[in-house]
């Protein structure tokens, strides 16, 4: 599996024509459209070749071992065509989310599969769930790549590590 | 159809509708030549039972107190508190059959899990239940459905319709078997 192994080598150097601020803005924009689950706008920064993992603390190899989500962009679609039915009954009705973004740090570069190089970064994240059995506190680490496509940031990875994956989780039915 | 096959055991054998249609690989949700390699080898070695296995697919099976085979991954049910329960989920693997291996477990990581298309909404499912049962009033589960047509198959078991009750009648009569103090 290249993206695997991918992540398992150190990033090139931080690519040119990423600004700080933008990619800032953006990170908050997608963590924004995810709390309130505003569906068509977070699944419209996503580049046609995407993937969108939450290892398990045992995850090594993702194609032979368990992750909590592994999706592709076929699957991120068809994830949300489930929750926009109304039956996700995990989601239904659906949590109450605000997360915080910070420690944001340009990792480097990533060359990606249209011969341009994608910008790896990473944030650390709280975010509070609050639904009909409780709130519920989640923290971890995300490693984004984010492309510029026809002038804009897209998003072509977003790996997100819980602090507490070496545990049993309770559900998960909202896009973290 | 479900079927009580005693000491708390049961399964819903989805055998009868995969017959129906008697199409290979329509168990697992694909065709036959989305998966030529396993095929081909099921076939070379049963021989003229292979379309029966090809077609029928796996089991559905609930193992007392808390194994869970369904299909393609398995479920440990471990309970750690009086409204607790942890359920561990994996793919099942089969010696030799890299190519269906590795579909199952993309298969089965979109389906199971925390954040599974399917279990997370079963989850939710088992923790409503949960809510219902510790409400107390009603102060009884009512889980008599499909008891009115239960018939006996050939092999003696109990069977119900498909949404029916009869493996959890199975399951509770069991416990309570063997709960109850020796009289």
């Amino acid at each position: 599996m290249t993206r695997a192994l991918n992540n398992a080598t150190a990033p090139g150097p931080v690519p040119d024509g990423f600004d700080r601020w933008e990619v800032e803005q953006f990170l908050y924009r997608e963590a924004r459209h995810a709390d309130e689950s505003d569906y068509d706008a977070w699944e419209a920064l996503w580049t046609d070749d995407a993937l969108y993992w939450v290892p398990a603390a045992s995850t090594n190899d993702p194609s032979r071992e368990m992750s909590v989500i592994y999706d592709n962009r076929s699957r991120i679609a068809t994830r949300l065509k489930q929750i926009r039915t109304g039956k996700r009954y995990a989601q239904s009705p659906p949590s109450n989310l605000r997360r915080l973004l910070s420690n944001i740090e340009f990792l480097g570069g990533r060359a990606n599969s249209s011969g341009g190089v994608d910008l790896e970064v990473s944030a650390n994240f709280m975010v509070l769930e609050s639904r009909a059995r409780g709130s519920h506190l989640w923290g971890g680490r995300a490693t984004y790549r984010v492309r510029r496509q026809d002038g804009e940031l897209r998003l072509a990875y977003k790996k997100v590590v819980l602090v507490d994956n070496d545990r049993p989780i309770p559900t998960l039915g909202f896009l973290i | 159809m479900t079927r009580d096959l005693g000491n708390g055991h049961s399964e819903n054998d989805l055998r009868p509708e995969f017959r129906k249609f008697a199409e290979p690989m329509r168990w697992f949700g694909t065709t036959e030549d989305r998966v030529p390699d396993y095929v081909a080898a099921i076939r070379k070695r049963y021989g003229a039972e292979a379309d029966e296995i090809l077609i029928e697919g796996g089991p559905h099976v609930m193992i007392f107190p808390n194994l869970f085979i369904a299909e393609i991954q398995v479920f440990n049910i471990q309970p750690v508190a009086v409204g607790e329960c942890v359920q561990y989920s994996t793919a099942v693997q089969l010696a030799g059959a890299p190519e269906l291996n590795k579909r199952m477990v993309s298969q089965c990581m979109g389906s199971v899990g925390p954040a599974g298309m399917l279990l997370a909404d079963d989850t939710e499912m088992y923790e409503r239940n949960q809510l219902g049962l510790e409400a107390v009033t009603p102060e009884w589960l009512d889980v008599r459905r499909g008891l009115n047509r239960e018939r006996i198959d050939e092999n003696g078991f109990t069977i119900g319709g498909a949404t029916d009750e009869t493996g959890m009648r199975g399951f509770w009569s069991h416990y309570k078997m063997l709960m109850e103090a020796q009289s």
